[in-house]
């Protein structure tokens, strides 16, 4: 099974999340990102955080959805932690100044939030899903010329393609790492390793061509090159008021002055 | 019934192969069907790419390769799809990751398309770093500058990373200043000295960086430029050009308008077939009349799918004389459906699949009843069997009511019964002209026959003498490779999908047998396929290994674990020799068996007139021979195929048959896992069916 293919998947349970529309998530993921971004203060970093938790507690996911954080990814975690602590900046707590380590925290913080919002997204929504919600959020820019069918397409099916696409590179992988490296078997280890990863990204790309020439074909033959809608999701209340908080929250981070105050 | 037989003659047409490789369209046009799933794959392998790269600990060189995606697409297609591929990318990527992925997806779409444009121009290195640092380079500065509002706009998560930065440098600064300043106490003041020293140096970095952000952003995206179009040019060109020689062409394949069409009558004159690079004409002389029932027979590669494909309007435009239009797909025009029922599939699901391309609304069990199929709406295609596919498939296409049916060998996949059933369902139609390949003789009387003669006759497959086989089943020792005692598996058994796949499961293999293990998919055979290679671990259960046995796992897409460019390189690479011929210093009574191994196994599997040959101009059967040969070359004595069956037709099952006996001829023993429970090769010792996780024998 692929290490990638977890994070696409949706979790069968239901919840208030879950059947929020597809397009109140993605677009409260955005604006809220935005927000955070534009002014990452603590009152506003630590609101977000609040929200988030609470949108993952109420959408009834297990705390086995998050993935283990790779060991290389938490020794430099860790490694910053240290050297942030080390620098002895005020606010001082009994003669140990935790300035250093309080912006550290900060900035890992915004970081989490937006990643665990992607991640209640694709566990609660489903990628197809999703596809056909940034298909209809695209559409009103038709007006502006953009070619929305297209983008929205491209979308949809580009999302449909991705866990094989992953598993593909995958397999790809474990086959080059269940040889010995050509590099070791000449001279010319450099020119030999260059030319390895030429090879590689081959095998990955003639494969998905085959399969982007199979798919046109199909869909030719059926008369028609975009997915047919799904039911519209009903838009109910709870969107609207979510939406309402996302948007408040994103205001607020533009307006209100927020705690602490940072230089600039 | 009147039969009419056509051979080709060699007429090479191989300039009409050399014309330009993108389509001359406007640059406004829409998107055609074959751009729109060109740019989505391009998007969705950039996508996993930079997804893969953040798992992993390489992930730098993974933004590269999704550079290198984008710039196969940028050559060989209009700027318009690779726009809009990076346009779809960065959104996934928004939803799922942020801004930053979607920054890495600007990157790589921005830095391809440059690469992409000067290998279509074919320019030298200079003139592509020149080109990519006239557009690249001011984009991606500007983009950086700018399209982080946080980094110019506002400064305040700006100053918030500064200080992070600053407050490490500080940190690090102060924990090299006490350890120096604790051996200045031992009086190893040189060190203390040192330590300032660097301490010193982090905090100038570190303020030196934070003082000229922006001059220091234009300054490394200098270098990306610079190092993506050298990287870009380098590479890119030997992927095209074996893009090329996998016969992948940039063919344009546009949707038909649908509106009033009227496929019939048709004519037909001559249909040209490409074979390795050549082009090979079939004089052929058809005219298809409303209602006219027509069974076209003969071996592979006659041009049986290219006959059809040139009636549906995809392929060999001027062979045909029609004075209608096709409409394709569209309702009470042509329906075409194609060879492998793997690619006829567009839809997630069964509902969507149905639905696709269709406006009116549609009676499911209806539809999928009058094809023999019982399946739930929502049951996902992925899990569908090859006969399955092939039934949905041809359900769509009777959903159109056509006024000509194209159907390529829709049966089979099927069981004999059903193909009974299908055949006269087709045979019923009154008032459409039904088109059909096969390789059985199932004609009916009314049918008009067609028989196509090989266009290339392929060099025969000399089978493995029977008797030599024998000698080896008869020997069988009691010697076991490999024991299963009671495994199980369950998926991802932390999280919330966790789902048993595997329960209880006990098999042996022994030395030279050959097992075959059967089941639907969703039934937990390529986790179990996984676990006999060595490639998974199970979560329950023993397994017994015999000393030194190197087991490997052949995927059902060959090419993916082909890597290198011809077949020579490539099994010496697989086999772990030198392709230089040159013996290394150390080792060389090791490398000499290893040589005399891989020369007996290229003997064996009958490749020598192969070994110079690219891997790509190798047809599919080909390349499951050389990557076999390869990994039995390398000493693997047990070998797990998983799903070999898919996409074969007849011919490809003799000749994977006869592939298989060779790989048992080298003393190598075999478990094919299949979802195909109506064909087992010849040979096989043993036959088990795998349902919901457990294993049973069935008794042949």
């Amino acid at each position: 099974m692929s290490r990638s293919q977890t994070f696409f998947r949706p979790v069968p349970v239901d919840s208030p999340v879950h059947r929020l529309a597809p397009e109140t998530k993605v677009v409260a993921g955005i604006v809220i990102s935005v927000g955070l971004v534009f002014n990452p203060l603590w009152s506003h970093v630590l609101f977000a955080a609040a929200l988030v938790i609470a949108t993952f507690v109420l959408a009834n996911l297990p705390r086995s959805v998050l993935p283990k954080i790779p060991l290389i990814v938490r020794f430099a975690l860790f490694g910053g932690a240290i050297g942030a602590a080390a620098s002895g900046k005020e606010p001082f707590v009994i003669g140990i100044g935790v300035g250093g380590l309080l912006d550290y925290a900060r900035l890992i913080v915004v970081g989490i939030v937006m990643i665990l919002w992607a991640g209640i997204l694709s566990w609660t929504t489903g990628l197809t899903a999703v596809g056909f919600a940034v298909r209809r959020l695209l559409r009103p820019l038709r007006h502006i010329g953009v070619p929305v069918e297209e983008i929205g397409s491209v979308v949809a099916l580009a999302v449909r393609s991705l866990p094989l696409v992953a598993n593909e590179i995958d397999v790809v992988n474990e086959s080059v790492t269940n040889r010995p490296s050509p590099a070791d078997l000449s001279d010319k280890p450099m020119r030999e390793a260059f030319s390895y990863i030429g090879d590689i990204s081959t095998a990955v790309i003639i494969g998905s061509h085959r399969r982007a020439r199979d798919l046109a074909t199909a869909m030719v033959s059926r008369g028609s090159t975009t997915a047919p809608d799904p039911k519209r999701p009903d838009f109910r209340r709870i969107d609207i008021a979510v939406l309402i908080v996302a948007f408040a929250m994103c205001v607020a981070a533009f307006l209100v002055p927020g705690w602490p105050q940072i230089g600039n | 019934m009147s039969r009419t037989e056509h051979t080709p003659n060699d007429t090479d047409l191989d300039r009409t192969l050399a014309a330009p490789k993108v389509a001359t369209k406007r640059r406004s046009e829409p998107l055609d069907a074959a751009e729109v799933a060109d740019a989505a794959i391009t998007a969705a392998l950039v996508v996993a790419l930079l997804a893969a790269g953040r798992i992993l600990a390489s992930g730098s060189l993974f933004q590269v390769f999704a550079a290198f995606v984008v710039a196969v697409l940028a050559a060989r297609r209009r700027t318009r799809a690779v726009v809009i591929a990076t346009c779809a990318a960065a959104s996934i990527a928004l939803i799922l990751g942020g801004l930053g992925p979607v920054s890495q997806a600007a990157l790589a779409g921005v830095f391809g398309w440059c690469g992409g444009i000067s290998l279509r121009r074919e320019w030298g290195r200079l003139r592509t770093i020149a080109f990519s640092l006239l557009l690249a380079w001011p984009a991606m500065s500007f983009s950086v500058l700018f399209f982080y509002p946080a980094v110019a706009i506002n400064g305040k998560l700006r100053t918030l990373v500064f200080e992070n930065i600053e407050n490490q440098a500080n940190g690090f600064g102060n924990i090299i200043t006490n350890v120096g300043s604790l051996f200045g106490s031992l009086r190893l003041s040189f060190i203390e000295r040192a330590a300032n020293w660097a301490d010193g140096a982090l905090e100038s970095t570190s303020s030196f960086l934070i003082d000229n952000w922006l001059l220091l952003i234009p300054a490394t995206e200098f270098i990306y430029t610079v190092i993506y179009a050298l990287a870009i040019r380098g590479v890119g060109g030997a992927i095209l050009r074996r893009l090329d020689k996998a016969l992948v062409e940039p063919a344009p394949l546009s949707l038909q308008p649908g509106d009033h069409a009227d496929p019939l009558p048709i004519q037909i004159a001559g249909i040209a077939l490409k074979r390795n690079g050549t082009t090979v004409t079939v004089p052929l002389h058809l005219e298809i009349n409303p209602g006219e029932h027509i069974v076209v027979e003969g071996p592979n590669g006659a041009g049986k799918s290219t006959l059809l494909d040139a009636l549906a309007g995809i392929d060999n435009h001027d062979a045909v004389i029609r004075s209608g239009t096709v409409g394709l797909g569209s309702f009470g025009g042509t329906a075409r459906v194609g060879q492998r029922p793997e690619a006829q599939v567009v839809g997630t699901t069964v509902e969507e699949d149905l639905r696709w391309g269709l406006d009116t609304p549609i009676d499911l069990t209806a539809t999928l009843a009058d094809v023999g199929l019982a399946l739930p709406p929502d049951r996902p295609t992925s899990e569908l069997s090859g006969g399955e596919l092939q039934r949905l498939a041809l359900a769509s296409a009777l959903r159109r009511e056509p006024k000509l049916l194209l159907a390529d060998e829709v049966t089979s996949m099927l069981d004999p019964e059903e193909q009974v059933r299908i055949t006269n369902r087709l045979d019923a139609l009154r008032d459409t002209a039904v088109v059909r390949t096969t390789h059985r003789n199932d004609a009916a009387a009314t049918d008009r026959r067609i028989v196509l003669t090989s266009a290339n006759p392929k060099p025969a497959v000399t089978p493995v003498e029977a008797t030599e086989l024998r000698t080896i089943t008869s020997s069988v020792a009691e010697s076991r490779l490999l024991r299963l005692r009671d495994v199980g598996f369950t998926h991802n058994p932390t999280q919330p999908w966790a789902h048993e796949v595997l329960a209880g499961v006990n098999l042996s293999v022994h030395r030279y047998e050959m097992l075959m293990i059967e089941g639907r998919n969703g039934s937990g055979k390529t986790t179990l396929a996984r676990i006999l290679a060595g490639l998974a671990k199970p979560s329950a259960g023993k397994i017994e290994e015999a000393k030194g046995l190197k087991r490997a796992l052949a995927h059902q897409h060959v090419r993916l674990q082909l890597l290198r460019p011809t077949v020579s390189v490539e099994l010496h690479s697989l086999a772990g020799i030198r392709a230089d011929g040159k013996e290394p210093s150390a080792d060389a009574e090791r490398h000499a068996t290893r040589v005399e191994n891989l020369r007996t196994t290229i003997d064996l599997f009958a490749l020598q007139h192969l070994l110079g040959r690219r891997i790509d101009e190798l047809s599919g059967g080909e390349q499951r021979r050389v990557l076999l040969a390869g990994l039995v070359a390398r000493g693997v004595s047990l070998l797990v195929l998983d799903e070999p069956l898919a996409g074969l037709d007849a011919s490809g099952r003799t000749e994977l048959a006869s592939t298989l006996d060779r790989v048992r001829l080298a003393g190598t023993s075999i478990i094919v896992v299949s979802h195909d429970i109506d064909w087992a090769p010849p040979h096989v010792d043993q036959r088990l069916r795998l349902t919901n996780g457990r294993l049973e024998e069935l008794r042949p």
